[in-house]
C-alpha cells in the first residue's frame, strides 16, 4: 500500500504539465504553401446493354416485307414475300380495231315506170384482218361496245336492207343476229343512216386462216323504185360496220408462241444490310414461285436472269438446272374459263447456286420472270382462251430457314466521337461482358481515324463472345459467359482523344464453321451484351 | 470533392491544435468541478454561490477523428506541404467517426443556500456539436473513383453526418438524498437553435457495382439532408431568437455504498429542437433502380440516359419543418474508495452515433493532494483510439478555481500526429466553500471525524447520527466499560487490519 500513501501524483502532474505547456509542436503544422495534388480517379462506368433474343434480333430487322415464322421446337425462318400481277393480256393477243367499210353494186337497173317496183338483191361479204403476231382468234364472246353499221346510198330509190352477221349469235341462245334499216330517197343522193346494235351478250366467230382472220357480212336488200324513180347499175351504196369500244369477256383462238415477263421485280432485303457483307451462308435458302395463271393457254416460264447484288454492287446470276429449261405453268382449261391454276416452282441449293446469291448478303434480289405462251411443244390448233380479267398473280416467297454457317462474317460500324468529352481522359480499358446462348464465337476488331479515314491506332482483336457448343439436335447445350478487356493503352487513349471516328468491325464465326457445319438458330436463344469503360482521368487542380 | 476533402483535413488538424473538451478524465473530479454537472447534474454545488464567468469558465473542445496532420499532409522538400488523401485513405479503417463538440458559456451561476440540501444551477451556454460518420470505401470512391467500388458494396447508409450550432438556457437543481448516500440531479434546458445540419436518421443508400458489367444498383431509402439556417445571412435577431425551438433534459444521480464504492449514472442531452426557421429538405425520393448505361435494345441514347440518372438524383426540396435529436450521452461510472482522499473510477460514456452505440472507457485514479487540489490521472479508451493517459487537476486559491484537464496527454508530444484531442480548462469562482468544500468532495466515510457529545454516563455519543451508537457493558469507577469502537469501513483500514492480523 506504498504506492496509496506516497502517491506518485505530484511528479506525474508535474511531468503532464510540463509536456502540455512545452511547446506541443503546433509551428510544425503548416497549411500555407499548400500542395493540392491533382485528381486521378479512376471510374468504371456501364456503356450499354443490349439483351435479345433471337427473336428480338431479327424481328429488329425493320423490313416490313419481312415475317418470322417460328417451328413448334422455336427454329425461325425468315420468310420474305412479295407478290406482283401481271393482267398484259395484249401481250399474248393483239385484238385490233375492227372497222372494215365497202362498197356494193348491186349491179341492178330499172326504167322510171308508172307503177312501184322491188328489186331484190342478196351479196355475201366477207371482211378479214391480219393475225398478228400468228394469232388466229377463233371467237370473241362481247361483254359491252356497240357494232356501229354506216350505210351511205347512192340510189334514188328507197332502199330497204338487212345485214347479216352468219359468225355472230346471241350468246344466250345461239340466235343469228341482223340488222335492218331502210333509207328512203328524197331529193337528193347520198341518202345516209347509221344504226347500232349492243355487242353485249353477242358472240362472234371468225374462220381462221394462216394469217388472218375472215367473217362475213351477208346483205339481202330491196329497192323499191317508186313511179318516176330509176335504178342504174352503177349506184350502189357504201356501209361500214365499226366494232365501237368492244369488250369482251373472253376470246378464244390461238395466241401464237410470244414472250413476256411474267414479272420485273426487283426486291429489297434490307435486313442485309443490318446483317453485315461476306460470310453468311444460308444451309437451305429458297425462292418459292407461287404463279396463279387465269389465261387459258399453255406457258412457261424462264428463270435465267435471276440475280442478287449487295452494297458493294457485287452480282451473282442464278445459275442451275432450274435456269437452264422451261418451267411449265398450269393453266385452266377450256372447261374452266375464269378459273385460275396454280403452280409452284421452288429455287433452292439442290437446283441451283442459290447459296452464293445469298452468300453475299444481297440487298437486292432482281427477280425478273419471263413467261411463253404456248411454247414449241404445242400445236397451233390449240385452243387458248383469254378473258377480260386474266391474269399472272405471282408470289415470290424467299425462305431463309435460319441454319446457317458464318465464317469470319463481318459488319462493320462506324461511330463518330464528336459528342464524348474525352480530355480529361488518360487511359482507357473497354470491357465485353456477355452470356451468350447462340452457337457463334465473335471478335471485335476496332480502330480509331482521323476525318480522311486515316487509322491512327488499331486494337488488338478480342474475342467478346464464346460459342456454346451444340448437341445432337442442334440446339445449344448452355450459355457462354465470356469477360473481355480491350487495354487502349496510353497511346491508344491518346490515338482517341484525337480520332473522328471508331470503325468497328464484328467478325463471327458459328460453331465449327471451318468443318461446314451449319448450326442453327432457334427463337429462344439469348444474347447479353454490356459494353464498359473503365477510364482514368486527371482534372488538374492548380 | 477534392476541396471538401482539403477543407475537411485542414479543419479537423487546425481543431487539433487547439484545445479541447468532453472529459472522461474531469468528470472523474467529480463535483470538484462546477462544470461537470453538465455530465451528471446530482454533482453537488460546493459553495454558496458558484460563478461561471462567460468564456473562460470553460474553453476547450473535444476532438476525435481516424487521422491527424501527419497523416493529410507530407512535407515537401520546398517548405510546401502536400495534401495526400492517399496516406488518409491507408489510415482509414472501414468505419470512422468525426466528432467535434465546443461549448462557450455565457454564464454559470451555482447557489446552495446554507443549510439546505438542495443545490440550484443556472447556466447559459453556446453549443457546437458536430458528429460524422464515414466509411473508408467512401472516401475511396470519393478519391480513387468509383473502380474501387467494384465488388464492394458502398453503404452510403453508414455513413451520417450531423452539425449543430445552439444555444441551451437551463436550470438545475440538485439533492442528496439518505444521509448524503444517493445524491440526485436534474437540468432542464430550453434550446434555441440556430444552425444545423444532417443527413436523415435511418438513411439506407447503397450503391453496388457489379465485376463483370460495371452496372451500378441504387438504393435509396430516407436518403436526404435536413438543414436551418444555412441558407441565409443570419441577422442578429435571428442569432438572439428565432423559432427553432427545443427542450432537452439531463438527468443523474450517485450512489454511495458504506463507505466501500459509489455508482453514478447520468443521462444527458435527451431532447431535440424543432428546426421551423430558415429550414430546408433535400430528399431524394425512395427508390431502387439499376444503371446499365445505355439500353441498346430500346433504342436508347446518351443524352436520354444522363438526363434519367439526373432526374433520379435530384432531390426534391421542401422548407418543411423538422425535428433533430440532440445528441445524448449516458455515463455510467463506480468508483472504488479507497481513503479518504483517493479513489479509482471506472467510467463508461455512451453515445449514438448513426444508430450505433460509440462507448468510451476510463480508468482514473482521483487523489486529493491538498485541501485545495484534486487530481487525477486516467487512461482514457475513446472510439476508434487507443488507450491514451489523460490528467485533470483542480486548483482553489481563495474563491478562485482553475481547472485543466485533457484525455490525450502524449497526443501533445507530436501534435502532427495527434488524432483526438480533449482538453479542457476554465476559472471559477466559489464563494462560501471554506473547508467544507474540500470534505464534501469526498465521500461521508471519508470527512473529518464527527464531533462527539457527552451523555449522563459520560459517554461520549457521536452527533452524526451516521454513526452508531456505543453500547455500555459495564461500568467501573469512573469509567464506562464500552465496545470496542469500529474503525470506519475503509479499504485502507481493511488493509490495515489484515496487517495486525498477520
Amino acid at each position: 500500500m506504498t504506492f496509496l500513501e506516497k502517491s506518485p501524483f505530484p511528479w506525474l502532474t508535474k511531468g503532464a504539465l510540463a509536456i502540455l505547456i512545452s511547446g506541443c509542436g503546433i509551428n510544425d503544422l503548416e497549411f500555407g504553401n499548400l500542395d493540392i495534388p491533382d485528381y486521378e480517379p479512376t471510374l468504371a462506368v456501364p456503356l450499354g446493354v443490349s439483351r435479345y433474343t433471337m427473336r428480338e434480333l431479327v424481328g429488329d430487322l425493320q423490313d416490313n416485307a419481312l415475317t418470322i415464322e417460328e417451328g413448334e421446337d422455336l427454329f425461325m425462318t425468315i420468310v420474305y414475300m412479295d407478290t406482283s400481277y401481271n393482267d398484259e393480256r395484249e401481250a399474248f393477243l393483239y385484238f385490233p380495231p375492227i372497222n372494215k367499210s365497202d362498197i356494193v353494186f348491186p349491179f341492178v337497173s330499172s326504167s322510171p315506170a308508172g307503177e312501184t317496183e322491188v328489186i331484190e338483191f342478196e351479196k355475201v361479204i366477207t371482211f378479214s384482218f391480219d393475225a398478228f403476231f400468228g394469232e388466229q382468234v377463233d371467237s370473241i364472246f362481247f361483254n359491252s361496245g356497240n357494232l356501229a353499221l354506216e350505210i351511205n346510198s347512192r340510189f334514188r330509190s328507197d332502199v330497204i336492207l338487212e345485214f347479216g352477221f352468219p359468225s355472230m349469235f346471241e350468246t344466250a341462245d345461239n340466235s343469228s343476229v341482223s340488222i335492218s334499216d331502210t333509207l328512203s330517197f328524197g331529193t337528193t343522193v347520198p341518202v345516209t343512216s347509221i344504226k347500232r346494235m349492243p355487242l353485249g351478250g353477242k358472240k362472234f366467230l371468225f374462220r381462221r386462216r394462216e394469217e388472218a382472220n375472215d367473217f362475213d357480212v351477208i346483205i339481202k336488200g330491196k329497192v323499191v323504185v317508186k313511179p318516176g324513180q330509176s335504178v342504174d347499175f352503177s349506184d350502189f351504196f357504201r356501209f361500214s360496220i365499226d366494232f365501237q369500244e368492244a369488250t369482251y369477256s373472253h376470246v378464244h383462238g390461238y395466241f401464237d408462241r410470244k414472250e413476256g415477263l411474267l414479272q420485273d421485280r426487283t426486291i429489297e432485303l434490307k435486313f442485309f444490310e443490318t446483317f453485315g457483307d461476306y460470310g453468311l451462308d444460308f444451309k437451305d435458302p429458297k425462292i418459292i414461285l407461287k404463279v396463279d395463271n387465269s389465261f387459258g393457254f399453255p406457258s412457261g416460264l424462264l428463270m435465267n436472269n435471276l440475280s442478287a447484288s449487295n452494297n458493294d454492287s457485287t452480282s451473282v446470276a442464278l445459275t442451275g438446272t432450274i435456269t437452264e429449261s422451261l418451267q411449265f405453268v398450269n393453266y385452266p382449261k377450256l372447261d374452266s374459263i375464269g378459273k385460275t391454276s396454280h403452280s409452284e416452282f421452288v429455287i433452292n441449293a439442290q437446283n441451283s447456286n442459290i447459296r452464293e446469291l445469298f452468300g453475299i448478303t444481297p440487298v437486292k434480289f432482281n427477280l425478273p420472270l419471263t413467261v411463253i405462251s404456248n411454247p414449241d411443244v404445242f400445236e397451233k390448233d390449240y385452243l387458248n382462251f383469254m378473258t377480260d380479267s386474266s391474269r399472272f398473280r405471282t408470289i415470290t416467297v424467299v425462305e431463309l430457314p435460319f441454319e446457317v454457317r458464318m465464317q469470319e462474317f463481318t459488319t462493320n460500324l462506324k461511330f463518330g466521337t464528336d459528342e464524348i468529352d474525352l480530355k480529361n481522359l488518360q487511359e482507357a480499358a473497354l470491357r465485353f461482358y456477355t452470356e451468350n446462348e447462340m452457337p457463334f464465337e465473335g471478335r471485335l476488331a476496332v480502330n480509331f481515324a482521323d476525318e480522311n479515314d486515316t487509322i491512327l491506332f488499331t486494337v488488338p482483336e478480342e474475342l467478346v463472345l464464346t460459342a456454346p457448343q451444340v448437341d445432337a439436335s442442334g440446339r445449344t447445350l448452355e450459355s457462354k459467359k465470356l469477360l473481355s478487356e480491350i487495354e487502349l493503352g496510353t497511346e491508344g487513349t491518346e490515338a482517341l482523344k484525337s480520332a473522328d471516328h471508331l470503325n468497328v468491325a464484328i467478325i463471327i464465326n458459328t460453331f465449327n464453321a471451318a468443318d461446314e457445319e451449319y448450326v442453327k438458330l432457334y427463337a429462344d436463344y439469348k444474347l447479353d451484351i454490356n459494353i464498359s469503360v473503365l477510364g482514368r482521368l486527371k482534372i488538374k487542380t492548380q | 470533392m477534392r476541396r471538401w476533402l482539403t477543407t475537411l483535413s485542414i479543419i479537423i488538424c487546425c481543431f487539433a491544435t487547439v484545445k479541447g473538451q468532453n472529459g472522461l478524465g474531469l468528470y472523474t473530479l467529480g463535483d470538484a468541478v462546477p462544470q461537470n454537472s453538465r455530465l451528471n447534474p446530482a454533482n453537488e454545488i460546493k459553495g454558496k454561490l458558484v460563478l461561471g464567468l462567460p468564456v473562460i469558465s470553460e474553453m476547450g473542445l473535444h476532438v476525435n477523428n481516424r487521422f491527424g496532420y501527419n497523416q493529410a499532409f507530407t512535407k515537401l522538400e520546398n517548405d510546401s506541404v502536400k495534401l495526400d488523401v492517399d496516406k488518409v485513405v491507408s489510415h482509414l479503417k472501414k468505419r470512422n467517426a468525426l466528432l467535434f463538440e465546443t461549448s462557450i458559456p455565457l454564464l454559470y451561476v451555482g447557489i446552495k443556500p446554507e443549510k439546505s440540501s438542495f443545490g440550484y444551477s443556472f447556466f447559459v451556454n453556446e453549443r457546437i456539436n458536430v458528429r460524422g460518420q464515414y466509411t473508408k470505401n467512401l472516401i475511396k470512391a470519393a478519391w480513387e473513383g468509383t473502380n474501387s467500388l467494384v465488388g464492394q458494396p458502398l453503404d452510403i447508409g453508414k455513413s451520417a453526418f450531423s452539425a449543430s450550432y445552439f444555444r441551451e438556457y437551463g436550470i438545475g437543481v440538485n439533492t442528496s438524498l439518505m444521509n448524503d448516500d444517493l445524491k440526485i440531479g436534474a437540468r432542464v434546458k430550453l434550446i434555441q437553435g440556430i444552425y444545423n445540419v444532417k443527413t436523415l436518421w435511418g438513411m439506407d443508400a447503397r450503391v453496388d457495382i457489379e465485376p463483370e458489367t460495371y452496372s451500378y444498383g441504387f438504393l435509396f431509402k430516407r436518403a436526404g439532408l435536413n438543414a436551418a439556417g444555412v441558407s441565409e445571412d443570419p441577422s442578429v435577431g435571428y442569432l438572439l431568437s428565432n423559432p427553432n425551438k427545443g427542450a432537452a433534459i439531463d438527468l443523474g444521480a450517485t450512489w454511495t455504498h458504506q463507505n466501500l464504492f459509489s455508482l453514478s449514472a447520468s443521462i444527458t442531452d435527451l431532447g431535440y429542437v424543432r428546426w421551423k426557421e430558415f429550414s430546408q429538405n433535400f430528399i431524394l425520393s425512395d427508390t431502387s433502380f439499376a444503371f446499365q448505361g445505355v439500353n441498346f435494345t430500346a433504342d436508347g441514347d446518351i443524352e436520354s440516359t444522363i438526363d434519367s440518372l439526373k432526374n433520379a438524383f435530384t432531390p426534391k426540396e421542401t422548407a418543411n419543418p423538422y425535428s433533430a435529436m440532440l445528441s445524448a450521452k449516458s455515463i455510467v461510472s463506480g468508483s472504488l474508495l479507497l481513503g479518504p482522499v483517493d479513489r479509482v473510477t471506472v467510467t463508461m460514456m455512451n453515445q449514438l452515433l448513426v444508430g450505433k452505440i460509440k462507448t468510451a472507457f476510463a480508468v482514473s485514479y482521483v487523489k486529493q493532494l491538498t485541501p485545495g487540489i484534486v487530481a487525477s490521472g486516467s487512461v482514457v479508451k475513446l472510439p476508434q483510439q487507443w488507450p491514451r493517459p489523460g490528467l485533470a487537476l483542480s486548483m482553489t486559491g481563495g474563491p478562485v478555481q482553475y481547472y485543466i484537464a485533457s484525455d490525450n496527454l502524449i497526443g501533445f508530444a507530436n501534435v502532427g500526429n495527434m488524432n483526438t484531442l480533449d482538453f479542457k480548462m476554465g476559472v471559477n469562482l466559489i464563494i462560501g466553500s471554506g473547508k467544507a468544500k474540500n470534505e464534501t468532495d469526498l465521500p461521508p466515510a471519508h470527512r473529518s471525524k464527527p464531533k462527539f457529545s457527552s451523555n449522563d454516563e459520560g459517554v461520549d455519543y457521536p452527533t452524526d447520527p451516521r454513526l452508531k451508537k456505543p453500547t455500555v457493558i459495564r461500568k467501573k469507577d469512573i469509567y464506562t466499560i464500552i465496545t470496542k469502537k469500529k474503525q470506519p469501513k475503509t479499504w485502507k483500514n481493511w488493509f490495515k487490519k489484515k496487517k495486525e492480523d498477520n
